[in-house]
């Protein structure tokens, strides 16, 4: 009986062990999600559209074998804010200052000698940061160009005052405010704690390169365009159109064909990376530019469309979630003024960023209002409030079950 | 699965888990070695919450209760004697305080605990300056550095330079003394109220964060292994091994001069070693699963055991366990006041750093990968 007993839990222990590792997933090869590791198939394989064929990369080609891909205009946009942003943050050393005429002559690509390492022609290019900021409307808005250039000007007074191994900067003093809890960590402030980099990287990733991508390339305006000849042939540009188009939003998002295996040192390609871990966004974002791609070649514009709005979704989820992820950043930082106030900056940034992506039932009051109890005082800000915005961020996009974690 | 695991099944059941392991051999390889182990994780998250993180959040609340009530009679009447008895009321909090520290998720987390309750080195001209302007808001991030145990170490201990009647004077005959009462009892009252709303939120019905917390199970991000182990990493690393001794040792600095004003409990000066001393205990005691009530459950170490994990071919617990040892050997051999022996014994002081590192390494890297959870913590982004 003893005997049996044992027998009998053994097999079943047996059993229940080795079955709870088999792994379920999509068994078949032909589908999307694909995964060469499952034995047994749950039922989650997908399927491209129509029989759509979506490549593994974002590699496509006319019938004569010519690359269609070209987002080279976003990838030097990408490099000088690079360069912006590198130049900036020189400032965050206490006793190093930046120009703000020359931080402006890098916005508007106007007589600034590029270091350009990687060879990307910024010299010679005609494209400028400036002229793309919250264009979507067809041309830049003034106002947020005037925002920015405030933000160099900020950045010109207060680093011209920082003096060599001080870190003056703190509640109401503008200058360069050092971590206490992780001494290597300096950043240069206003004299409310904006981290001004971090204001002027992350802002202009959601006014130009969120904008440009999610709400003017992929707009009906940008989008219906044609389809049927190539560009220019004669010289190089075997792309028509609309595939142009489609490559020029994909540029905004990253500059690698293999994203996100590749395309994630910055930016949003950087971010949305981030938070694949938990929201699958990079894979998702890939996925859908690949298909959209694929349906412009084969002139299915009902799943192009389908595309779009899952960009714009995503893009917006990676902004939210990320904006989440430095709200959380913030709250275990919250004693430390540099680093709690460096994170907040960016949580601001990326929430303030929403606004130049598709909303979607989210309203810009919102947004505002969100802002407006964060407090423009970075000093000021209290725990309570902050957990208010996270989780009515966190409601909004339907991001409660892992807001803790992003 | 967890529940085929009686104690008395022991031979036996291990023998089925060799043979289970054998068949289940071809999948154990990447993502899910953990489920193919053994280790009760719902046991573990009960022991860890009725055993550890309750009985230590009881105590403080009352330790905090305590203190707050010295401090509230302390100013209606002060004394050399209501000092000196306050001043040990703190000391009981402040060893309180390092078995809760590393709880820093759900409500501690809520309500900010760590950034308002241990803020050090505390800012002395800010709190001069607001109990000299009888200023007395501490809600927002700006005031949080003169708030909490170290403000009120420096409260109740004074400046250095002071004797303890110098110090009773401050309360009793100067034109700021009122307000210099006021604020000392605005902090002790705050500390225990917030004592009192996280232990509420653990345990009262209808807000219960207990009931979510050991029956999230997994290992995954959301899990609460994933929040306590994160929070206990975090912890360790951040308010143990570089607050209370990497910065004052200096290693953190690329002068490495030591910074003696940097210690924990600063203004109480002999108290700083045994805070270290009782939070790498506290450490050790979770990793152990030796309840701070005094029972003992099954803790990480038998977890790590469960799945064999190993370290250069030794048990990756032992290993760490070796560690804890040499670490707390290091804070013993500490015999003067934390800041002069950061000064004088700077060699010891470092070798105390690094074995601390060695440990924060073994946990945060070795112990997370065997168990397969994600620390989350730390800034991905690298910025």
């Amino acid at each position: 009986m003893k005997f049996f007993s044992h027998t009998a839990f053994l097999l079943f222990a047996t059993i229940i062990l080795a079955t709870s590792c088999n792994r379920e997933g999509c068994t078949d090869s032909n589908a999307l999600n694909f995964d060469e590791k499952a034995k047994k198939d749950d039922g989650s394989c997908t399927y491209p559209e129509n029989g759509l064929t979506i490549p593994t990369t974002y590699s496509f080609e006319d019938e004569a074998g010519n690359s269609t891909v070209s987002f080279s205009g976003q990838t030097q946009r990408q490099h000088m804010l690079i360069e912006l942003i590198d130049y900036i943050e020189s400032a965050n050393t206490p006793g190093v200052s930046v120009d703000a005429q020359t931080l402006r002559n890098m916005y508007a690509n106007e007589g600034f000698i590029w270091a350009d390492a990687e060879g990307l022609g910024l010299n010679e290019s005609t494209k400028n940061l400036k002229g793309k900021t919250a264009a979507s409307g067809g041309s830049a808005d003034p106002t947020w160009q005037a925002y920015f250039e405030d933000l160099f000007d900020q950045l010109d007074a207060i680093s011209e005052t920082t003096i060599d191994q001080e870190f003056s900067g703190g509640p109401g003093v503008a200058g360069v405010v050092q971590s206490t809890t992780n001494p290597d960590k300096a950043y240069l402030m206003n004299a409310q704690g904006w981290d001004l980099a971090e204001m002027v990287e992350k802002g202009l990733m959601g006014a130009v390169f969120y904008n440009q991508c999610t709400m003017w390339y992929l707009s009906d305006n940008e989008i219906n365009v044609d389809n049927d000849a190539a560009t220019d042939p004669e010289n190089g540009k075997y792309y028509t159109a609309m595939e142009h188009h489609w490559d020029e939003a994909y540029g905004y998002l990253t500059d690698g064909i293999n994203f996100p295996t590749d395309g994630t040192d910055h930016f949003w390609g950087k971010y949305a990376l981030g938070r694949n871990d938990l929201l699958e966004l990079a894979d998702n974002l890939s996925l859908a530019f690949r298909t959209g791609r694929a349906a412009i070649a084969a002139k299915d514009y009902i799943t192009r469309d389908s595309q779009i709005e899952r960009i714009q979704q995503d893009f917006s989820l990676v902004s939210a979630a990320t904006a989440i992820h430095y709200l959380n950043g913030t709250l275990d930082n919250l004693s430390d003024h540099a680093l709690r106030n460096h994170q907040l900056s960016e949580a601001w940034a990326f929430i303030d960023a929403l606004r130049f992506g598709q909303l979607d039932g989210l309203t810009v009051s919102v947004i505002d209002e969100w802002l407006n109890t964060i407090g423009t005082d970075f000093y000021a800000v209290t725990s309570a409030d902050l957990n208010l915005v996270k989780d009515e961020l966190a409601a909004q996009f339907g991001l409660g079950s892992v807001a803790d974690s992003l | 699965m967890i529940t085929l695991c009686p104690k008395r099944h022991k031979s036996l059941f291990l023998f089925a888990f060799i043979l289970a392991i054998g068949l289940a051999v071809g999948c154990k390889k990447k993502t899910d070695a953990v489920d193919c182990n053994v280790f009760d994780r719902q046991a573990y998250l009960t022991g860890l919450v009725e055993h550890s993180i309750l009985p230590a959040y009881l105590d403080y609340k009352q330790y905090t209760d305590s203190l707050n009530q010295c401090c509230q009679s302390f100013v209606v009447a002060p004394d050399l004697d209501k000092l000196s008895e306050c001043r040990s009321r703190l000391h009981a909090v402040s060893l309180a305080w390092q078995n809760i520290a590393m709880f820093d998720f759900g409500p501690a987390e809520d309500l900010a605990l760590q950034a308002t309750t241990n803020v050090y080195p505390t800012d002395t001209a800010l709190i001069q300056s607001k109990i000299s302007t009888s200023d007395f808001e501490i809600e927002s991030v700006s005031n949080f550095a003169a708030r909490g145990l170290p403000a009120i170490d420096y409260l109740l201990h004074g400046p250095l330079s002071f004797t303890d009647q110098e110090l009773l004077n401050e309360f009793t005959t100067t034109d700021e003394s009122p307000d210099r009462q006021e604020f000392l009892t605005l902090l002790t009252s705050t500390l225990a109220s917030q004592a009192h709303e996280v232990y509420d939120m653990w345990t009262q019905s209808g807000l219960s964060f207990q009931d979510d917390f050991t029956s999230n199970t997994g290992t995954d991000l959301g899990s609460s292994l994933g929040l306590f182990l994160n929070a206990f990493n975090k912890s360790y690393e951040t308010h143990t091994r570089t607050q209370k001794v990497g910065i004052p040792v200096g290693a953190l600095t690329f002068s490495q001069t030591p910074l003696p004003d940097r210690v924990e409990a600063y203004f109480g000066q002999s108290n700083s070693q045994d805070y270290l001393m009782e939070s790498v205990v506290a450490f050790e005691n979770l990793f152990l699963g030796q309840g701070y009530d005094g029972d003992d459950y099954k803790g990480l170490d038998s977890y790590l055991a469960s799945l064999d994990a190993q370290y250069n071919g030794e048990q990756l617990s032992t290993e760490i366990v070796d560690r804890i040892l040499s670490v707390k050997s290091g804070i013993a051999a500490i015999t003067t006041p934390m800041s002069e022996y950061v000064d004088i014994q700077q060699v010891e002081a470092f070798d105390l750093y690094a074995n601390m590192q060695q440990l924060n390494v073994l946990w945060k890297v070795d112990m997370m990968s065997a168990l397969g959870i994600l620390i989350t913590y730390q800034d991905n982004d690298g910025d």
